[in-house]
């Protein structure tokens, strides 16, 4: 049976997260399941809904998909393909040596490329603090915590084959036989390019925590046509 | 001009806006935060502290990548904010682009998004009086 999978989009303030030291106060998670009950939409800790259904003898009916994404709050739009970046390094570098069709040259794989929040390459000057740069998304690099340990939510890391940048995100399953308020700790790791650096040379990282939380719920299973038991639609046969 | 460039990440539960036919609780915005004193982030009331030279930059995100939003229009009093749009070169990806000409003082300057979300044909207007804004208190 197919359900709206759920999608939690987690905002970063990736600089005030350096200079704080912590996630709280500048994270911001949103959950498509605000109409379902899901709280805490806009802050540090979202408490996601989780409307599970079971057979009449109580046995799991079906389970929950969570797909989890995490945004810099001057990242670039997720809308743009992830390798955004280097298409723009490959064309300016093509523009650069006067290429009058738009041919792409190959970008070194691990180049680091940055553009401002516009999607223009920063490149060949420092990058300081002050300047436009589109942060880096941050990665989840790991999801544990009680509701991982009791095997409610079974989480992993997906990517696409693009090597150059990430591509990850998470999805996990959820078992929601076992009703409750169950938490979970995502593991996030910040980059930035150094203040005052050269943008190919030095990044900082910094691995932070964050808590969020589940609130499973389980009803018997019912037809959301008729909003009664499951079984037939109510619909004249055809002859 | 100089100045900061402030980021609103405008974040959409489109899905919801479409089933309810509303923008209630299904519209939150997320700041940058580079001169600080902003209130109301994570929320519809984003209150964004600026300065005149600021530019603000409006970008849309989806609560799921498969279905569609766009900004169609920002709102604002032209006397403090003058808008234009651009696209992510080499896509049809828009952005807003705010430059603050007055400082707002102790004046709170709301501001209406118009949206276009998913196959809907009409656009969806955040409504008054429950807007975000930008606000000044800052020396420039």
């Amino acid at each position: 049976m197919t359900q709206q999978q759920m999608g939690i989009v987690g905002i970063v303030d990736v600089d005030v997260a350096f200079e704080t030291g912590t996630l709280k106060g500048c994270s911001y998670f949103f959950g498509n399941g605000g109409p379902f009950g899901s709280t805490g939409l806009g802050t540090d800790h979202l408490v996601s809904v989780v409307h599970g259904t079971s057979w009449s003898d109580g046995s799991q009916a079906a389970q929950q998909i969570l797909n989890l994404v995490i945004v810099g709050v001057t990242s670039l739009p997720t809308t743009l393909p992830r390798n955004y970046a280097h298409i723009q390094a490959a064309l300016s570098s093509s523009r650069r040596a006067g290429e009058s069709r738009a041919v792409l040259q190959v970008v070194p794989f691990g180049t680091r490329v940055l553009l401002d929040q516009t999607g223009h390459r920063l490149s060949g000057r420092g990058v300081s603090e002050d300047d436009d740069v589109a942060q880096v998304p941050p990665i989840v690099t790991d999801i544990t915590g009680e509701a991982v340990e009791q095997q409610i939510i079974f989480p992993a890391q997906y990517g696409s084959p693009d090597l150059v940048n990430g591509g990850w995100y998470w999805s996990a399953t959820i078992a929601t036989s076992r009703p409750g308020i169950w938490t979970y700790t995502l593991h996030v790791l910040l980059q930035r390019p150094r203040a005052g650096a050269d943008v190919s040379a030095e990044w900082e990282r910094l691995t932070l925590t964050c808590d969020a939380s589940l609130d499973i719920r389980n009803h018997p299973m019912r037809n959301g046509f008729t909003g009664a038991g499951i079984g037939f639609l109510p619909m004249e046969l055809q002859s | 001009m100089s100045g900061e460039r402030l980021r609103v990440m405008v974040v959409v539960d489109v899905v919801s806006a479409l089933a309810s036919e509303s923008l209630d609780d299904a519209v939150w915005l997320v700041g940058s935060e580079p001169r600080g004193g902003s209130t109301g982030n994570g929320t519809r009331h984003l209150q964004t502290t600026v300065a005149v030279g600021d530019e603000l930059l409006w970008t849309v995100m989806s609560l799921e990548c498969e279905a569609f939003a766009s900004i169609e229009a920002i709102r604002i009093d032209p006397a403090y904010c003058t808008v234009t749009s651009g696209v992510y070169e080499g896509t049809d990806i828009r952005y807003w682009l705010g430059t603050v000409r007055k400082n707002p003082g102790k004046a709170v300057v709301p501001y209406g998004i118009e949206f276009r979300l998913g196959s809907r044909r009409d656009v969806m207007t955040l409504s008054t009086p429950d807007l975000p804004s930008i606000t000044g208190g800052v020396a420039p």
